[in-house]
C-alpha cells in the first residue's frame, strides 16, 4: 500500500505533465516579477516573486489570485528533476545526453541553494592608503555599543534579527551580560531621516533634543533606505532614562554614561561581517573614454594580507579577486564630485560564496549534454534527408514536385 | 519628428543656448552678407574632409559620420535636398551629401541657413512657439532662419518640459524637446570655424599693438585686429604681459589699470572665441601619452601653459585651419588647396599618433551601406520565391532565390564583419547590432536548412525574415540616429564575455524567433487550408520548427548561464533577477517548455507551432520590452519610443497564436466527423 502510495506520487513528481506545468508557471511568475519591478523596484519584487513560497497576484486588479512563488516552484522543479529526469528516465546511450543535461541543471540549482543558504553579500569602501578586514552588509543592521577599555575597543553587537519587527509601535527590550544597563528600542524604521521638531506645536512623531526621525517610503534600490530608530537607557540607578535617537547615517555616536562611570558609544549601522583577510588599497585607477564621461577603467591596486602574508593584486570590473571563498569584486568608485587630485575611495562588492564556480562549471555540462542530444538529432535528420534526396535529381525542386504530383 | 532617442542636453549646456543663436546672428551681422557659394566642392575637398578624423563620443571617427549622423538627427535622411532657388546657382535642386552640407553649416552658415535642414512632424510645434503663421503643411522641413525668431519661446517651453522624462512627455513636449536640441546642435556645429572667421580687436592697448604691430602680413602697419591662431601663439607672452600690469595696477598707476582692463578683454574675448568654435575636436595633442584630442578651448590652456614650442605641428593645424576660412571666402573652387591641406596635416599627424587606422575604412563601410542594400537583395528573394510557390515545378526561380538570398547574407556577413574590424569587438555589443546578427544568423541558418533539407520553407522563410530584419536595422538607425559604433562602459569591455554570452544569447533570440515564424506557416496553412492533404509538408514544416527550436534551447540556455557567470564576475551575483535575465530566463524556460510538452506528448505539430509563435512574443519582451522598462542593471540596453511597435508586435503574436487555436478547434471538428486526430490533439 504504502509502495504504491509512494510509487505513484513518484510517478507524479517525475512526470512530463508536472515539468510542463512547472515551466509555465515558473515563465509566468518571472514576467510579472519582471513587470513589477517597474513600479515596487527590485527588491521588493524579489521578495514577493522570487524569493515566496506563494504570491497573491490580483486579476483586472482586483480579484486576488494566489500562485505559487519562485521557492515553491524551484524545490518542486528540483524534485521533478530529480526524480523524472535522473531516476526514472531510463540510463541508455541514446539518452546519454538528456542525463548529462539534466545533471548541469541539478548542479546549478544546487548552486543557488547553496548560495542562498550560505552566502553573504556586502560592500567595502577604501580610500588610498585604508586597509580592512571587514566589509558591511548591503542591507541589514545592528546597534552597536562600544566602549574604550585599556587594550582596545570593546563592543557588544544587536543584530537586526532583535528589533527590525518593532517598526509598528512594538519595543524591543535589550540587555546583555558586562553592560551596566538595559536600553529599549522604539520605532524602529525601515527608511528615515532626522527633522527637527517644530518649536511651538506637536512633534509629529516622538522627539528628543529638538529632533525625530520622520518615516520615509522604501526606496526601490533597498540598500539605499537608511534605517533609524528612538532608544530609551534604563539606567537602573534611580536616575531618568537617557533618551536618544539612532540613524544609520549619523557620524557621531550617542554616548550614555553609565551608573558606574563607564561612558559609552551606540550606533546604528550597517551590519559588519568578517573577512579571513585584510584588503589594503594601494592605488585606485578611474578612467573615462577621451573627452566623454563614458566610464573606461576602473581598477584597485590592493594588497591582501592573511597568515601566507602581503600579495598585490588588480582588481577591475570583470576581473574580481577570488580567495578563500571570497569574491571582492570592483564596484563604484567616489566622491563622484571630486576635483582634480583630490583623495578617492574604491567601492566593492563583497561575497562569500562556497558554491561560486558551480555555475561554471555546470554551463559546460549542460552545453555538453544538450550538444550531445542535439548533435545526434541532427545526425538522424540528416542521414534521412539524404536518403529522401537521393530520389530526386534537383535537390531544390524534387520535394516540390513531390508535392505536385501528389 | 520620429527621432526618438537621448537627444537631452546636459544640464550646463542648457542654459547657454539663446546665448549661442545670438551669437550666431551677431556674427551674420559682423559678417554682412557673407560669402556664399554657387557651385559644387571640388571633388577633393569633400573626400578630404569626409575623412578628416575626428574625435567624439570617445573615439576617433571619420566626420564623414559626425556629418551623417547629425544630419540624420536634423533631417531623418542622410543627405539634404535643396530648393530650386536661383540664388543658389549650380546648386540649385541638387542633393547634398552630409560632409558638403556640414562644409556648407561651417564655412558659409548664412547660405546654409536658408536650407530646410530641421524637419517638423507636426505643426503644432509651430503654435506653441509662436510661429503659426510661418506653418507649411502638418510635415515639413523648415530652414534655421525660418525657426530663428521662435527660438526664445522654444526655450521657455523647454525649460518647462526638460525635467520631465522623456516617456513620461507628450508627443508634442518631445517633439519641442528634439527641435531645440537640434538647433542648439546646429548652432554648434556652425561656430566651428568662428575662431578662424573672426578677428580681435587690439583697442587701444600699447601692450597688445606691441606684441601684434611688427608680425607677419601687416609689419610696418598699424594694426587694427588679429586672429585666433595668432593671438594662441603669443598667449604666454600676453599673459606674462598681464601679470606685470596687475601689479603695477596694485601699485595705483591709473593708466596701468587701464591697460590691464584691454588686456584682459583681449584674453577673454580669446578664451570665449575658443569655447565657441569647439563642437568639433580636430586636433590631435603633441602629447602622445594623452588620449584626449585638443578643442580650441584645450589649445588655449596647452599654449598658456606651455608657449607654442612644444606644439610646432598644433600651430601649422590652426594655420591651415584659418586658410581653410579665407579660402572659402573665394568661393568653394579655392577650398581644393587649403581645405586639402589642412584635412592631410591632421591626418599625418593622427596617422603618428597610431589612431588614423579605420578612418577610411569606416568611410567606406558607411559607403557601401551593406545592410540596407542586404534589404533589397533579400525583398528579391521573398519576390522570387513568392513565384516559385506559384510556380512550383521551376527550379530556375528556386536557385535564383537562393542565390539572391546567399548575395544578402554576404552583405550582411562583410557589413558585420567590417564593424567588427573598426570596433575591434566581437559582433554584438550594442541593441543595434542585435538586428543585424540575428538577422544575419536567421538567414544563415535559413540557407543551411534549405541545403539540408530542400522543401523551399527555410527558403522563403529565411527570405522574408532577411528583409524584415534589415528594415527594422534601417529604421532604428533611422529614429535613433546616432552613431552606431559608441565606446562601451567599462563594465562592457570584455571581448571574452562580449563574445561568449552575447553573442550565443543572440543566437538563442534568432533561433526561437525563427521557430516562431516558421511555426506561423503551419497556423496559416491550417487556417486556410493550403496544402490540406499534404502531410509531408506540413511534418517538414512542424520538423523545422521544432529542429530550430533545439538549436535555440541551446543557445539561449548557454548564453543565459553564461551571462550568468559574466554578471558574476562584474557585480557579484550569478543571478539578479534584473529585467534583461529575466527576459532571457523566459526564453529558456519557454523553449524547454515546448520541448517537454512535445516529449510528453502533450502537444503534437500544431500545438508546438502554437506555442513557437506565443515565444515569439517572449523573445520581443526580452529583447527589446525589458528596454523599455528603464529600470535595472543593463541600463546601456535601455531604448524608449518604441513601445507602440512592440506592443503591435505582441498584439500579432497573440493573435496568430490565437488563429493556432481556431486551426486546432476546426482541425478537431473535422477530426470527429472523420475519425482522424486533429495535429495538435493530445495523444494522452
Amino acid at each position: 500500500m504504502v509502495k504504491a502510495i509512494f510509487s505513484k506520487l513518484g510517478g507524479v513528481l517525475g512526470s512530463l505533465w508536472l515539468s510542463v506545468a512547472l515551466l509555465a508557471l515558473l515563465t509566468l511568475m518571472t514576467w510579472l516579477g519582471t513587470r513589477a519591478q517597474e513600479h515596487m523596484g527590485l527588491f521588493m519584487a524579489q521578495k514577493k516573486y522570487f524569493e515566496s513560497w506563494l504570491y497573491v497576484e490580483r486579476l483586472a486588479g482586483i480579484v486576488p489570485f494566489p500562485l505559487p512563488g519562485g521557492m515553491t516552484l524551484m524545490s518542486v522543479l528540483f524534485v521533478n528533476l530529480l526524480i523524472g529526469g535522473l531516476v526514472k528516465v531510463r540510463w541508455k546511450w541514446q539518452k546519454a545526453g538528456i542525463l548529462i543535461t539534466h545533471i548541469g541543471i541539478v548542479l546549478l540549482l544546487g548552486a543557488g541553494f547553496v548560495k542562498g543558504m550560505m552566502a553573504t553579500e556586502g560592500y567595502l569602501q577604501l580610500f588610498e592608503g585604508e586597509r580592512s578586514s571587514v566589509y558591511r552588509s548591503h542591507h541589514d543592521w545592528e546597534i552597536v555599543l562600544e566602549e574604550a577599555v585599556d587594550d582596545g575597543v570593546r563592543q557588544w553587537i544587536v543584530p537586526d534579527g532583535e528589533f527590525l519587527d518593532r517598526y509598528d509601535g512594538r519595543t524591543a527590550r535589550v540587555s546583555a551580560e558586562g553592560l551596566p544597563f538595559k536600553f529599549t528600542i522604539h520605532d524602529f524604521l525601515l527608511n528615515s531621516t532626522p527633522m527637527t521638531a517644530p518649536p511651538f506645536a506637536a512633534s509629529p512623531f516622538p522627539a528628543v533634543d529638538g529632533a525625530y526621525l520622520k518615516p520615509l517610503e522604501l526606496e526601490l534600490e533597498h540598500e539605499r533606505n537608511v534605517a533609524g530608530c528612538r532608544i530609551t537607557v534604563d539606567h537602573g540607578d534611580g536616575r531618568a532614562p537617557t533618551e536618544g535617537l539612532l540613524w544609520g547615517f549619523e557620524r557621531a555616536p550617542m554616548t550614555v554614561d553609565a551608573a558606574d562611570g563607564r561612558r559609552f558609544g551606540i550606533t546604528l549601522r550597517k551590519k559588519e561581517l568578517p573577512m579571513p583577510f585584510t584588503v589594503k588599497l594601494d592605488e585606485f585607477t578611474h578612467e573615462y573614454y577621451p573627452n566623454t564621461m563614458i566610464p573606461k577603467v576602473y581598477m584597485s591596486d590592493v594588497t591582501v594580507i592573511d597568515e601566507d602574508g602581503p600579495a598585490k593584486h588588480k582588481i577591475r570590473m570583470n576581473e574580481p579577486l577570488r580567495q578563500d571563498d571570497m569574491i571582492v569584486f570592483q564596484s563604484s568608485w567616489g566622491p563622484t564630485n571630486a576635483r582634480p587630485g583630490e583623495r578617492l575611495y574604491s567601492g566593492f562588492s563583497v561575497v562569500e560564496n562556497p558554491a561560486d564556480q558551480w555555475p561554471w562549471y555546470s554551463m559546460w555540462v549542460i552545453a555538453a549534454g544538450m550538444l550531445l542530444h542535439f548533435g545526434l538529432m541532427l545526425l538522424r535528420f540528416i542521414d534521412r534527408e539524404s536518403v529522401a534526396r537521393s530520389r530526386g535529381a534537383d535537390p531544390l525542386v524534387a520535394a516540390a514536385r513531390k508535392g505536385v504530383e501528389a | 519628428m520620429n527621432a526618438v532617442h537621448l537627444r537631452n542636453l546636459s544640464a550646463r549646456t542648457l542654459s547657454c543656448v539663446i546665448a549661442v543663436l545670438l551669437l550666431c546672428m551677431s556674427v551674420s551681422a559682423q559678417q554682412g552678407d557673407g560669402p556664399r557659394r554657387t557651385r559644387p566642392y571640388p571633388e577633393e575637398v569633400v573626400d578630404a574632409f569626409r575623412t578628416l578624423p575626428v574625435q567624439e563620443g570617445g573615439r576617433i571617427k571619420p566626420f564623414d559620420t559626425v556629418a551623417r549622423f547629425a544630419l540624420l538627427r536634423m533631417n531623418e535622411k542622410r543627405t539634404l535636398h535643396l530648393p530650386d532657388d536661383p540664388q543658389l546657382g549650380e546648386l540649385s535642386g541638387t542633393t547634398l551629401s552630409a560632409t558638403e552640407w556640414a562644409l556648407d553649416v561651417m564655412l558659409y552658415p548664412l547660405q546654409a541657413d536658408g536650407y530646410p535642414t530641421f524637419v517638423i512632424a507636426d505643426r503644432d510645434v509651430f503654435d506653441l512657439i509662436g510661429l503659426g503663421e510661418a506653418a507649411k503643411r502638418k510635415r515639413d522641413r523648415y530652414s534655421f532662419d525660418e525657426l530663428l525668431p521662435g527660438v526664445q519661446k522654444l526655450e521657455q517651453e523647454f525649460e518647462r518640459y526638460r525635467e520631465i522624462p522623456e516617456k513620461e512627455r507628450t508627443r508634442l513636449q518631445n517633439q519641442l524637446v528634439y527641435l531645440y536640441n537640434d538647433l542648439y546642435e546646429y548652432s554648434r556645429l556652425r561656430s566651428v570655424f568662428d575662431a578662424a572667421r573672426i578677428q580681435l580687436p587690439l583697442g587701444e592697448s600699447q601692450i597688445l599693438r606691441a606684441a601684434f604691430g611688427e608680425t607677419g602680413e601687416a609689419a610696418g602697419a598699424e594694426r587694427q585686429s588679429v586672429g585666433f591662431t595668432e593671438a594662441t601663439i603669443r598667449l604666454q607672452t600676453l599673459m606674462e604681459a598681464y601679470r606685470k600690469l596687475e601689479q603695477q595696477a596694485g601699485s595705483g598707476s591709473d593708466i596701468s589699470e587701464l591697460e590691464l582692463q584691454r588686456v584682459a578683454g583681449f584674453l577673454n574675448n580669446l578664451r570665449d572665441l575658443a569655447e565657441r568654435s569647439k563642437f568639433v575636436i580636430w586636433l590631435p595633442p603633441a602629447d602622445h601619452r594623452e588620449s584626449a584630442w585638443l578643442n580650441l578651448p584645450g589649445v588655449f590652456e596647452e599654449y598658456r601653459h606651455d608657449g607654442p614650442e612644444p606644439h610646432a605641428a598644433q600651430t601649422e593645424a590652426l594655420r591651415l585651419y584659418e586658410d581653410v576660412v579665407t579660402a572659402s571666402e573665394s568661393g568653394s573652387g579655392a577650398l581644393a588647396g587649403p581645405g586639402v591641406a589642412f584635412v592631410e596635416h591632421v591626418r599625418g599627424m593622427a596617422e603618428r599618433r597610431g589612431e588614423l587606422g579605420g578612418i577610411d575604412l569606416e568611410v567606406s563601410y558607411h559607403d557601401a551601406d551593406w545592410f540596407y542594400k542586404a534589404q533589397w537583395f533579400y525583398l528579391l528573394a521573398f519576390v522570387l520565391a513568392a513565384v516559385m510557390w506559384l510556380v512550383p515545378r521551376s527550379g530556375a526561380l528556386a536557385w535564383s532565390s537562393f542565390g539572391v538570398s546567399s548575395v544578402a547574407t554576404v552583405l550582411v556577413v562583410i557589413g558585420i564583419v567590417q564593424r567588427c574590424i573598426l570596433r575591434e569587438r566581437p559582433p554584438v555589443s550594442t541593441l543595434y547590432e542585435t538586428i543585424l546578427f540575428i538577422t544575419g544568423c536567421t538567414a544563415l541558418v535559413c540557407l543551411i536548412v534549405e541545403v539540408i533539407s530542400p522543401r523551399r520553407i527555410a527558403l522563403s522563410v529565411g527570405a522574408a525574415l532577411g528583409a524584415l530584419g534589415m528594415f527594422v536595422a534601417y529604421m532604428f538607425e533611422m529614429n535613433d540616429a546616432k552613431d552606431t559604433m559608441p565606446q562601451l562602459q567599462a563594465v562592457l569591455d570584455t571581448n571574452f564575455w562580449l563574445g561568449v554570452h552575447v553573442t550565443t544569447v543572440t543566437l538563442g533570440y534568432a533561433a526561437t524567433m525563427l521557430a516562431g515564424f516558421v511555426a506561423h506557416i503551419f497556423v496559416f496553412g491550417k487556417l486556410f487550408g493550403i496544402r490540406r492533404d499534404d502531410k509531408t509538408f506540413y511534418r517538414s514544416v512542424a520538423r523545422m520548427t521544432y529542429g530550430v527550436l533545439c538549436f535555440a534551447t541551446l543557445f539561449s540556455t548557454f548564453g543565459t548561464i553564461s551571462g550568468g557567470i559574466w554578471a558574476n564576475d562584474s557585480w557579484g551575483r550569478f543571478w539578479g533577477w534584473d529585467p534583461k535575465e529575466n527576459g532571457a530566463l523566459m526564453i529558456v524556460l519557454w523553449n524547454l517548455l515546448i520541448l517537454h510538452a512535445r516529449m510528453g506528448g502533450l502537444v503534437r505539430n500544431l500545438g508546438i507551432s502554437i506555442l513557437a509563435i506565443f515565444g515569439n512574443s517572449i523573445v520581443a519582451f526580452s529583447w527589446w520590452g525589458v528596454n523599455l522598462m528603464g529600470v535595472g542593471l543593463h541600463s546601456y540596453g535601455f531604448q524608449s519610443g518604441l513601445n507602440f511597435w512592440v506592443n503591435m508586435f505582441y498584439w500579432i503574436q497573440w493573435g496568430v497564436a490565437g488563429l493556432g487555436v481556431v486551426a486546432w478547434a476546426m482541425e478537431r471538428s473535422r477530426a470527429a466527423g472523420g475519425g482522424t486526430l486533429p495535429e495538435g490533439a493530445s495523444t494522452s
